[in-house]
């Protein structure tokens, strides 16, 4: 969703848009956790019909699917919190995008508009024209359109940050054109 | 050690484990929070309350399971 439309008052870096990713992220880890969730209730209630079991069997079948499951709720839990926190920031020099696993890893992805040949706006599928998804792709050349490091995935309205996107590089290059530096140039359109 | 030992050992491990991801991921939001406001970002709109929530259903999620694993224990 697209959260916000700031200008700072700050005359060296100004703020275009901050985005947030779309909620379809959320989909495939709450699928798996009620899939889950759904195995164990079945799997306890089947060894409860077939209660043939001593009782301290029983229990310890009761422990095991307590860790089972403790497992599938902690990673998803550390899952969502960590797609929550799957920012993109768009100003009028770069284009700053933040992954993180929470714990693991946490990478901050810095496109200066000058480095950026070109952007690419994908939506792929029914589902993605559905809910209106899809991926950005950066091109600063020598990356290619299957590397996930220059691709961000779940997107809203993949065309239209694009479009933005595009419109901040051609503003940049302008200024650089006004400044004298027309090499920049050439490669900043 | 009997299986109420192993039930009362997984319980407190999944506290545990709780604290940890949410102490994680609020340092997380910390220098998020920071580094988005040197750029200018309204934060309170942009993180919500989206966060909290999310905490507060972890919390509420992980007590009930191990209340309804501990029912199940005692009552079967």
């Amino acid at each position: 969703m697209i959260s916000e439309n700031y200008i700072s008052a700050e005359d060296s870096e100004q703020l275009v848009q901050a985005i947030d990713t779309h909620w379809m992220k959320y989909f495939f880890p709450v699928a798996a956790y009620v899939f889950t969730l759904f195995l164990i209730c079945v799997l306890i209630l089947l060894y409860y019909q077939m209660m043939t079991l001593d009782s301290a069997v029983w229990h310890w079948i009761l422990v095991v699917f307590f860790v089972i499951y403790n497992m599938v709720h902690h990673w998803f839990f550390h899952r969502i919190l960590s797609l929550v926190m799957v920012d993109i920031l768009i100003t009028n020099k770069r284009v700053v995008l933040f992954r993180t696993s929470i714990g693991i890893h946490e990478i901050v992805r810095d496109y200066p508009l000058g480095q950026i040949r070109a952007v690419e706006g994908k939506k792929m599928g029914f589902i993605h024209n559905l809910f209106h998804y899809g991926s950005l792709w950066f091109d600063t050349g020598g990356t290619d359109a299957i590397d996930t490091g220059s691709t961000i995935d779940f997107v809203t309205s993949p065309h239209f940050v694009s479009q933005l996107i595009t419109e901040q590089m051609h503003h940049h290059s302008v200024k650089i054109t006004s400044s004298g530096s027309i090499h920049l140039v050439a490669g900043a359109s | 050690m009997n299986a109420l030992a192993g039930l009362i050992i997984s319980s407190l491990a999944s506290v545990l484990m709780m604290i940890l991801v949410i102490w994680m991921y609020l340092r997380v939001k910390k220098r998020r929070i920071m580094l988005f406001s040197s750029l200018g970002v309204n934060v309170d709109k942009f993180f919500r309350k989206e966060g909290r929530l999310l905490s507060s259903v972890y919390i509420f999620a992980t007590l009930t399971s191990i209340v309804i694993f501990s029912i199940l224990f005692f009552l079967l």
